[in-house]
């Protein structure tokens, strides 16, 4: 493969799209071929790097950081989220009602105290 | 090194220096790829700042994504289109043309020097020259995403982002050796 040939594929080497063989041997020029190496390099370097490279200015980074401790700091001072006070009477009501159902089956189940006692008892005070 | 997720974890509890470490590791390949999308630099920094919020709003959703860093690039597109269709802007998505470069300092000698910043030149003006979707495909590959994370960002199969890949590399191809 001769450096004519290469050069116009370096960009799909470095993008990764040839296909196993021409790979191969772009691969094994690069190796040999000191020039098409220096090339591919500074082609790398050009794309992963480009002249325009840009960034946002301190104030807008300040204005960001900013808002995330704000953005933070009312998470953390928040007390309760939107769903958790309907989940909390959710487990109240079933706390109530499982005791009350626990009261009812102690109040007539088994071992509890004959109610006619009671009546006749209560008919009949002394 | 501590991982994205863990670096999202730490914002989520509370810790900013979780988002220091993020935005570290973000800003320039976000603030690169908003800029294809918008060439001003208030417009870029506005999104910029949005897409950083929105790992704070929806830290549920990026915890849920496959891959946090095409979760990102996604919303920042995502808000990079809501603008574009805000502004009812019908530009073209690339606009900026990057300036031409300075002679690089790993070039040994003033020949390889003068023929470097040729083929440097060519391969800028080609890049300014890439229609949009070309454009963001190649933002988001120089920033190190996979082609899945890729198809993700951009909704499409991935397919369709190896053609496109394809398509890219030719268009800069014959543009550079068109110039040379």
């Amino acid at each position: 493969m001769t450096c004519e040939v290469v050069v116009p594929e370096l960009i799909g080497f470095h993008f990764g799209i040839l296909a196993a063989e021409p790979r191969g041997r772009v691969e094994a020029h690069l190796l040999d071929c000191g020039s098409c190496l220096r090339t591919f390099l500074a082609l790398k370097h050009d794309l992963e790097c480009p002249a325009d490279d840009v960034a946002p200015s301190a104030a807008a980074r300040d204005r960001l950081r900013r808002a995330v401790v704000h953005e933070l700091e009312a998470a953390r001072a928040r007390p309760r989220r939107r769903w958790e006070a309907p989940l909390a009477l959710a487990i109240g009501a079933t706390a109530a009602l499982v005791a009350v159902l626990v009261v009812q089956n102690i109040a007539t189940g088994p071992g509890a105290p004959p109610r006619t006692v009671a009546t006749s008892a209560s008919m009949h005070p002394k | 090194m501590p991982s994205v997720e863990a670096l999202l974890e730490r914002l989520l509890a509370g810790d900013v220096r979780g988002f220091d470490l993020l935005y570290e590791r973000y800003e320039g390949p976000l603030f690169r790829f908003i800029r294809r999308h918008h060439p001003q630099q208030q417009d870029a920094e506005d999104v910029l700042h949005e897409a950083f919020l929105a790992l704070l709003r929806e830290g549920d959703a990026a915890r849920r994504a496959v891959s946090l860093r095409a979760w990102l690039f996604q919303v920042t597109r995502n808000l990079c289109l809501n603008r574009h269709r805000a502004r009812r802007r019908g530009t073209r998505a690339v606009s900026d043309h990057p300036q031409p470069p300075g002679v690089s300092a790993s070039v040994p000698d003033p020949y390889h020097a003068l023929e470097h910043a040729q083929a440097q030149q060519s391969l800028f003006a080609a890049l300014a020259a890439l229609p949009g979707e070309l454009a963001e495909l190649y933002q988001l590959r120089v920033s190190g995403l996979s082609y899945d994370e890729m198809a993700s960002v951009l909704a499409v199969p991935v397919g369709t982002v190896k053609s496109r890949m394809h398509t890219m590399v030719s268009r800069l191809r014959e543009e550079i050796h068109r110039d040379l």
